[in-house]
């Protein structure tokens, strides 16, 4: 499963997707390019905490700093 | 003793230099006479009893207007809104700690073991940017970022947050992430103290 954790004011809000359903991922790439289109920024970490970069498409996402 | 005053509709200009409410609800004042329209009474018939709300100040003369009394039904109205601003206020306050909840778990999912254990102790932890240079993230949103000497002592403050009001941890994360993987860009962007 993928995750996707945005932050907002109310906390972060997560949106999943399965990976081999290509609908699920279709919709997470919509929410991912309108965010990053809104000036978020978005990384990607690893469950443990290990970062492993700056995404220009797709994952965890801060709003523009 | 005497007292002058002006109306104008529910609203009374006067002034007074002494001021005793201790006579059974009788206000008494020494009131300046203001103005052409105004008169004279006796004490006899003055504010007895009369609430009197002070709404501020003209030419040095403070302007009271008289409440009127509330009706029962003007007091049940009241007390439902009392009510209702009660209920918004009290969830507002459970959606700012779940928030805040959150924001804490989502820290403690992206920190590293060794920054887990400083910032369960401390409170703040310390990050690595790309460059090698050390950062210690304080709790909070404006100048909570130290950039740090060798010696670990701080050398000055930055000040660079998301630009939406989230949770102090989640803004704590965000500049973690950004020192750690976008440091010239935050760099770039904060201002220094």
């Amino acid at each position: 499963m993928g995750e996707m954790a945005i932050m907002g004011t109310e906390g972060d809000v997560k949106q999943m997707w399965n990976a081999e359903n290509p609908e699920e991922v279709a919709v997470a790439k919509i929410t991912f390019d309108k965010l990053t289109k809104k000036g978020y920024k978005a990384f990607l970490v690893k469950k443990d905490g290990e970062k492993v970069n700056r995404l220009m498409s797709l994952t965890l996402t801060l709003r523009r700093l | 003793m005497s007292y002058n005053y002006t109306t104008t509709g529910d609203t009374t200009w006067r002034s007074w230099t002494s001021a005793d409410n201790s006579t059974n609800g009788t206000y008494n004042y020494n009131i300046v006479y203001l103005s052409t329209g105004g008169y004279t009474m006796s004490d006899n018939n003055l504010y007895i009893g009369a609430p009197y709300q002070f709404v501020g100040e003209y030419a040095g003369c403070e302007i009271i207007t008289t409440i009127p009394e509330e009706t029962e039904e003007q007091k049940q109205i009241r007390l439902v809104l009392e009510e209702v601003a009660r209920e918004t206020e009290k969830l507002r306050l459970e959606k700012q700690k779940q928030a805040e909840e959150k924001a804490l778990q989502l820290l403690l999912d992206n920190l590293e073991e060794n920054q887990v254990e400083i910032f369960k102790k401390t409170g703040c932890f310390v990050v690595t940017g790309q460059s090698g240079k050390k950062y210690k993230i304080n709790k909070g949103r404006v100048r909570n970022v130290e950039e740090l000497r060798e010696d670990g002592t701080s050398e000055r403050r930055m000040c660079f947050h998301p630009e939406l009001f989230v949770p102090d941890h989640d803004t704590m994360l965000a500049q973690k992430l950004m020192l750690e993987l976008n440091e010239p860009e935050a760099r770039r962007i904060a201002n220094f103290s």
